[in-house]
């Protein structure tokens, strides 16, 4: 389930690069989307380079690689992002998390060969995901302006500096670039590749696909914040009252 | 990916499905759990008859839960918000049609084929005229995606008025969506683009 619900997320969240833009404070619309207009540009930007030349390139990555191959692929680089995922069990004060999941990097960074294979989720750790827009919602940070990243895709003031401790906190990063950039390019290409239904069900679904994924991406990311138990649920709110609004928000 | 996981994501992307008793030959469902179970039962009876029945024949099996467990006029009320009051009768009437239509086809549509899925029911809260009920897809290998049915009570009545999975509320994606095209392009842009995707739907099988 959190695989998939990751995997959800990196549709909406995209592929990997570090960017960082300061909180500035939000002035806030209906939306929270001062910058729509911007957004829906680099949107439009992010989807024909998709279209053209990166969906192109998963599908036949998926044509030429058997799914074992591409499910040791997808092992190995959850694996070798999870200190992100450890390190941020520190920051939001989740020990019994933090125990759990450092067993897990252990479990298959050993017997899973390296990140190859994934014998820690039968065991009983299955894989997580904490970064620093999380860490930050949990320190009380608002969410602040939806922001749609070139070449990332969603992102929002709070989060937009979680991809960066992502790259540091990656092993991968402090190898020779002769091993990190093909590495970087082929995690890239398997991540897109992983998500090819989830898109196309996008396309198909989708009436407005910018605000689709901004709605989907926001609602997800909180989501993930309470890891699917926000302490206000919204129960409550539908329960006792009788407007419509209740109606379109609960957990 | 393979077809299990297809499902757990489609779902996120889909909505409302829903059938009434009536559909099985029984009387009026006493609660809102019966509507929810039926639903269920309805959802793997379509995706049961998978390829023998095709598209057509799955729009059959589900119509008439669709249609009459949903609450279209709430569902349609809640997305479209203030511009609902904008628009006349003539344009609500389609609006409410167009959306039945549309999550008939749209679970027509992804629930195509079985692969030892399951429904269960794992929390419900009720109180007065309201009630939310948790259930889980659980699929052949134990994966589970959440599944929360909102229902009100209306003329002694239950309908489903919003699905929500994973935390990601189907009337909140509409009513974004919907929103802007209205805003921008007026609802009959609206609706003709919602009859562009039905017929998408249809054409895909």
């Amino acid at each position: 389930m959190l695989k998939n619900r990751m995997q959800l997320k990196c549709l909406l969240s995209a592929l990997c690069i570090a960017l960082f833009t300061g909180c500035a404070s939000t002035s806030k619309t209906a939306n929270n989307d001062p910058h729509e207009s911007m957004n829906r540009k680099i949107y439009a930007f992010n989807d024909t380079l998709d279209k053209k030349f990166i969906e192109p390139i998963a599908k036949k990555y998926v044509t030429v690689t058997p799914a074992v191959v591409r499910k040791g692929v997808t092992n190995f680089f959850d694996n070798a992002s999870y200190l992100n995922t450890i390190t941020n069990d520190i920051l939001q004060g989740k020990p019994k998390a933090f125990f759990k999941d450092t067993g897990r990097f252990i479990v298959n960074s050993s017997l899973g060969i390296g990140g190859l294979f994934d014998p820690a989720t039968s065991l009983g750790m299955p894989l997580r995901e904490e970064d620093l827009g999380q860490t930050f919602g949990k320190w009380g940070a608002g969410e602040g302006a939806y922001l749609t990243l070139p070449f990332m895709g969603p992102s929002s003031y709070r989060d937009v500096s979680a991809p960066v401790m992502g790259i540091f906190t990656n092993p991968l990063t402090y190898l020779a670039a002769v091993v990190t950039v093909p590495a970087g390019v082929v995690s890239a290409i398997n991540t897109r590749a992983n998500l090819l239904d989830a898109s196309r069900l996008r396309d198909q679904a989708a009436l407005d696909p910018y605000a689709f994924v901004r709605e989907a991406w926001r609602q997800q990311r909180e989501y993930s914040l309470y890891d699917g138990n926000p302490p206000g649920d919204g129960f409550d709110d539908f329960i006792d009252g009788e407007s419509d609004a209740a109606i379109l928000r609960i957990y | 990916m393979g077809k299990v996981n297809f499902y757990r994501i489609a779902i996120f992307f889909l909505v409302f499905s829903t059938f009434t008793a009536r559909s099985w030959g029984v009387d009026d469902p006493l609660n809102g759990e019966d509507i929810v179970t039926n639903l269920h039962d309805v959802l793997l009876m379509a995706m049961k008859s998978e390829k023998n029945a095709g598209y057509t024949g799955r729009m059959n099996i589900i119509k008439d839960v669709v249609s009459e467990s949903f609450n279209f006029p709430l569902i349609s009320k809640v997305v479209l918000g203030d511009k609902w009051k904008k628009l006349s009768n003539e344009h609500k009437r389609e609006f409410v049609r167009v959306m039945t239509t549309l999550s008939i086809a749209t679970y027509a549509h992804y629930f195509s084929s079985y692969s030892g899925q399951k429904f269960v029911i794992v929390d419900r809260k009720s109180r007065n005229n309201s009630l939310a009920l948790g259930t889980s897809l659980i699929s052949s290998n134990g994966e589970r995606t959440s599944l929360k049915y909102l229902l009100r009570k209306s003329k002694n009545r239950w309908f489903i008025v919003n699905v929500i999975s994973e935390g990601i509320s189907d009337l909140s994606l509409k009513k974004a969506e919907y929103s802007y095209i209205i805003e921008k392009e007026g609802v009959q842009s609206l609706l003709k683009r919602l009859r562009v995707k039905i017929k998408a739907l249809e054409e895909l099988g």
